[in-house]
């Protein structure tokens, strides 16, 4: 067994040292009764090759699509080789938590570059060091911001977030007795600021609104700041595409308390949904409410300028069952990838991707206007996601673009009723004009239901 | 070795009657000592009202977390905005410039409370 | 790591405005009409730096050795497991058809995904013995949380609002952290010296009373929804009794959770669902190899009863009839199934990190039944020999049998005012990972070392030489210790001030 260090004369000999004749002997901790009688119903170990023979065949059996039009919370961007190459450097991915700090300055270093460069996006103060995924930062930033507004019970959330963060929200604010959430309706494919107007009241921590939204539309952040903010509630950016922060401003310069969400964007692959990158960026007023990891800057004994984990009594190895939150383990290597492309990156690279990113999607969508059963179905500006209505079934049209190896835009039916046959499409800079070409040659043969 | 003119509590909090039913409240020279270095005091507002042992806030050092609790019932009249900045006065000087709050006191002071002889008997038996 | 090393800036000190360290692709369409409202288009960037890609892969490479990794040698950090990284693990979660799956594509574009997932939750239902398993929540604590939650949505679904969850003191900060998220108050359980659970109520030095399990549940009977038990506990010892405490618990009506970080002592030993453990939570990134990532991504399956199996997060992968396929081996069909009514829900927005979970698997098929097995023992017998050389020279807190992880203590060292943290950093000087240390917290100064089934008897010879070399120091020349580390680059560093004055990111200097 090729990851164990056994040998008959290092095993005999450990025995002989600790003075029992079997390992078994060393089980009496364990009540024999308890025990498993018998050997696991599992297959016998593989080798190298063996295993990698049968995970290849298990990833062929996915499709492999030539072209990707899909995003919704997932999205398809280019990995540069150094993002790879760097992060498979054994001191970056082996490591454990950096509770050693002298040990450990590369991890506390990048992680202290990292919530730089988070705050400088988002245009807030203080970042931590990562969450699971933009589903479970949209909850830590709703439960945060009630632990601030301390009586206000309420949280807001616009229709337009993406639907499985609502769920996740959900799921992990229904077990807070008195704590509500109350969706906002949209108007246009954008929140409706008159719904938001009747709802805010003085019960209302934070209002939460997608920037973009899950439809891909580019919500008046600002608008709806001011009003949470006449209201006495905190204002939340939810950004899932964080590209989108090379080409729409910093949420904290337009009036949000708290910017979170995904960010997956950044120097990774799709890899079905995880590890992913949660993110929560905070006013420096509000850090010691902060939940997970910090790294804060400081000097060591001779001066020199170091790096550890700070603020720790918010966690829950210190304050346990009044703690900020239970996270222990977070996304530390998503960070890193997103941290060593984002310095790759600079501003003229992400803001240069970014509008690519949004030329790829304008053209996209004025092809598909080209084809007659195709109408553009919201009037709100778009980053790289955008919404149609289509008059035909979109499970046909999905079908048929299978068949030629692309991955079409996500089916809007299931999701509200006013979407029936809308397909919410995605462009990045990965999609090439001819995969553009391509796609439109094989919906204008999807026979027409016009005319 | 305590202040004589200080009452205590088994908590470890200090109270100083200023004798026209107000009243000032930290946490003793023994407590610090034993956090570490204190890193961050939360406060109350001025005007909250707490009951005889209940929780008024907390003291943190780098590796813990401690409530602090009220000595006697009270409305809170002040609070030592110096400790945002300069937390470290509660480990220099927990008895003066480390002051917490100043209360008004909602009756006379318990007699559950210690004097200092009774408060250095607790720390000693503490200690062992 | 290397020892020697010159300070590495931070990235923002090398950005000189015009470097780039990415060329985009040459834009094949019209640019971008701009139709962003004016007070919406980004401004620029304050910290964004302008640097090359040389000078991102020097910064990085540089900053990389101030590490320690598993690969420079003994991790022993107790209760985290931290046994050997296997770089085919690596490989298999980069094969193209894994990475460039979406999440939302149809459950037949993503057959073999469903396989990988469907597959490692059989295995682990045989390992825990348990009959459903979920892989949505992304770390232990994530699992600890959808766990509760589940039990949570049982009493619900019974008509029962349950207010308690009971914990020993000796519990992992996470449990107490996850009760309260998940809408619980937190009653603690006396627990014996050793940490495990008391039935009977304890008198502390003190002379405070603690209750036991005993007295709880008969004075909280109906209000206790369930309780979380470490098993091994976080001082590595069985809980002997745990079979019991599912009858008292179950006898209530109250559900059983185990917290199951240490699970690398039972794997194919013992099964958590075989002595009553009605859900629980597994680490892939510590009992399965997954790696580290210096603070994660990591992984929390949730392993439950099939009275708790309907609230399982969704969507649940199913296995429908078994089809046709080539050779010997029965092709299935699978599918995510999202119609289940009594779901909690979600608990992260996809399928949770499906990456860690191809590591996972692979893991588990190299090992196979009987070498998970073998890890197991060795990994008991790896904590033992270790035990055997430094009882004696450290105390050894507790003399019942040890399992994977052994805990030790700095009290004959008292004398020379040596104290853990010193031997920690004694370590360091000396090419070690420390041990875990003060925790847990009710063993005084607590050294908890668990070697894991990756080292040899040379590594764990060098720890144990470096551990006697620093309990002769401490009697000889304890300053030595209490200046250490001395040989990293970086000396002890200043908690207090980086928590009474937080500095959390660069800012530009002012002009």
């Amino acid at each position: 067994m090729r990851y164990l260090p056994t040998a008959p004369s290092e095993d005999r000999a450990l025995l002989d040292a600790i003075g029992v004749d079997q390992a078994e002997d060393l089980l009496q901790g364990i009540p024999a009764r308890l025990r498993l009688g018998r050997e696991l119903d599992l297959p016998g170990h593989q080798s190298e090759q063996e295993v990698l023979q049968l995970l290849s065949a298990m990833a062929s059996r996915n499709t492999a699509f030539r072209a990707r039009f899909l995003g919704a919370g997932a999205y398809d961007h280019f990995v540069p080789a150094a993002v790879d190459q760097m992060i498979s450097r054994q001191e970056w991915f082996t490591a454990y938590t950096p509770y050693q700090p002298e040990i450990s300055q590369g991890t506390l270093q990048h992680i202290f570059e990292y919530q730089t460069l988070m705050c400088d996006l988002t245009g807030q103060e203080v970042g931590n060091a990562s969450l699971y995924d933009g589903g479970s930062a949209c909850v830590e930033a709703a439960l945060m911001a009630v632990r601030l507004q301390k009586k206000r019970k309420t949280i807001l959330i616009s229709a337009g977030l993406h639907p499985l963060y609502q769920e996740c929200l959900c799921t992990n604010i229904t077990p807070h007795e008195g704590l509500k959430l109350v969706q906002v309706g949209l108007k246009d494919g954008v929140t409706d600021l008159a719904d938001l107007a009747a709802k805010l009241d003085g019960e209302v921590a934070a209002v939460l609104v997608g920037y973009p939204n899950f439809l891909g539309c580019v919500e008046d952040l600002q608008a709806i700041s001011s009003a949470a903010h006449a209201a006495g509630a905190l204002a939340v950016a939810v950004t899932q595409e964080a590209l989108a922060f090379g080409w729409l401003e910093a949420p904290g310069k337009v009036g949000a308390d708290m910017a979170c969400g995904e960010a997956m964007a950044f120097g990774n692959k799709l890899n079905y949904g995880g590890p992913y990158l949660g993110f929560l960026a905070v006013r420096d007023a509000h850090k010691r409410e902060l939940p997970g990891r910090v790294v804060g800057q400081t000097r060591d004994l001779d001066g020199q300028v170091g790096y550890v984990l700070t603020l720790t009594a918010r966690e829950q190895h210190i304050r346990r069952d009044k703690a900020t939150s239970n996270i222990c383990s977070n996304e530390g290597l998503v960070a890193l990838r997103a941290n060593i492309f984002l310095q790759l990156a600079g501003p003229e690279g992400l803001q240069g991707l970014a509008a690519q990113n949004a030329a790829k999607a304008q053209y996209l969508q004025a092809r598909l206007l080209e084809l007659p059963d195709f109408t553009a179905r919201f009037t709100a500006p778009f980053f790289n996601e955008f919404v149609t209505q289509y008059k035909g079934d979109v499970k046909a049209l999905q079908a048929e673009c299978a068949k030629a190896g692309i991955l079409a835009g996500l089916d809007l039916t299931p999701y509200a009723a006013d979407l029936k046959n809308c397909i919410l499409w995605c462009a990045t800079e990965l999609n090439s004009r001819e995969q553009v070409e391509a796609l439109v040659e094989v919906l204008a043969r999807v026979p027409s239901l016009v005319g | 070795m305590y202040p004589s003119d200080l009452k205590y509590t088994k908590n470890h909090e200090f109270i100083r009657d200023l004798g026209n039913g107000t009243a000032v409240v930290g946490i003793t020279s023994y407590a610090q000592e034993a956090l570490g270095d204190v890193v961050f005091v939360d406060l109350p507002e001025v005007g909250a009202s707490f009951a005889a042992g209940a929780e008024f806030g907390t003291v943190e050092s780098v590796k813990t977390v401690s409530e602090i609790f009220m000595p006697a019932a009270g409305e809170v009249l002040e609070v030592n905005a110096d400790l945002e900045s300069h937390p470290e006065y509660v480990n220099e000087d927990a008895f003066g410039k480390g002051w917490m709050i100043k209360v008004k006191l909602a009756g006379p002071l318990g007699s559950d409370l210690l004097d200092a002889a009774g408060y250095e008997k607790l720390v000693s038996e503490e200690s062992h | 790591m290397t020892t020697t090393r010159t300070r590495e800036s931070l990235i923002f000190d090398r950005s000189v405005p015009g470097k780039v360290g990415m060329d985009l692709p040459r834009l094949d369409v019209p640019a971008a009409k701009d139709t962003r409202p004016a007070h919406l288009k980004r401004s620029g960037f304050d910290a964004l730096p302008s640097v090359s890609e040389v000078d991102v892969i020097r910064h990085f490479t540089r900053l990389s050795h101030g590490n320690y990794g598993v690969d420079d040698g003994m991790y022993p950090l107790g209760s985290c497991t931290m046994k050997h990284n296997p770089r085919l693990n690596e490989k298999v979660a980069s094969l193209p058809g894994f990475t460039d799956s979406h999440p939302m594509a149809a459950d037949a574009d993503v057959q073999g995904n469903l396989e990988v997932l469907y597959t490692l939750q059989e295995w682990l239902k045989e390992i825990t013995g348990l009959p459903a398993v979920t892989l949505q929540p992304c770390a232990g604590a994530h699992g600890e949380l959808t766990g509760v939650m589940l039990i949570r949505q049982y009493h619900l679904s019974k008509g029962a609002k349950r207010r308690v969850i009971l914990l020993p003191d000796s519990a992992h900060g996470t449990n107490p952290a996850t009760a309260a998220m998940a809408g619980y108050e937190v009653v603690v359980v006396a627990s014996q010296a050793d940490g495990t659970v008391s039935f009977e109520d304890v008198t502390g030095a003190d002379g405070k009373v603690q209750k036991g399990l005993t007295s709880l549940l008969a004075e909280l009977g109906q209000e206790v929804a369930g309780i979380m038990v470490t098993n091994p506990n976080t001082l590595g010892i069985f809980e002997h009794r745990i079979g019991e405490i599912a009858e008292a618990v179950h006898r209530v009506g109250a559900l059983l959770y185990m917290d199951g970080a240490n699970m690398n002592a039972m794997v194919g030993v013992a099964r958590p669902g075989d002595f009553g453990v009605d859900v629980m939570h597994l680490n892939l990134h510590k009992t399965f190899s997954t790696p580290h990532g210096g603070g994660g991504p990591g992984s929390g399956p949730v392993a439950c009863g099939k009275a708790l199996e309907p609230f399982l997060p969704r969507p649940v992968v199913v296995r429908e009839t078994a089809g046709e396929g080539e050779g010997r081996v029965p092709r299935h069909r699978y599918r995510m199934d999202w119609d289940r009514p009594e779901s909690i829900g979600k608990v992260q927005a996809f399928n949770g990190n499906f990456g860690i979970v191809v590591r996972a698997l692979a893991y588990c098929l190299s090992h196979g039944g009987d070498g998970l097995k073998a890890a197991t023992l060795r990994a008991i017998v790896n904590a033992n020999y270790i035990r055997k050389e430094l009882a004696g020279i450290y105390h050894l807190e507790y003399p019942t049998p040890t399992l994977h992880e052994v805990i030790l203590d700095d009290s004959y060292l008292a004398p020379y005012d040596v104290h853990t943290l010193d031997v920690a950093k004694g370590l360091i000087d000396r090419g070690f990972h420390p041990p875990t240390i003060y925790f847990p917290a009710i063993v005084h100064g607590a050294l908890m070392i668990e070697p894991t089934e990756s080292e040899s008897k040379e590594e764990m010879d060098a720890f144990i030489a470096a551990m006697k070399d620093i309990a002769r120091e401490a009697a000889e020349r304890p300053e030595a210790l209490h200046q250490a580390p001395v040989r990293v680059g970086m000396r002890r560093l200043d908690e207090t001030a980086a928590a009474r004055k937080p500095v959390l990111r660069w800012t530009r200097p002012q002009a």
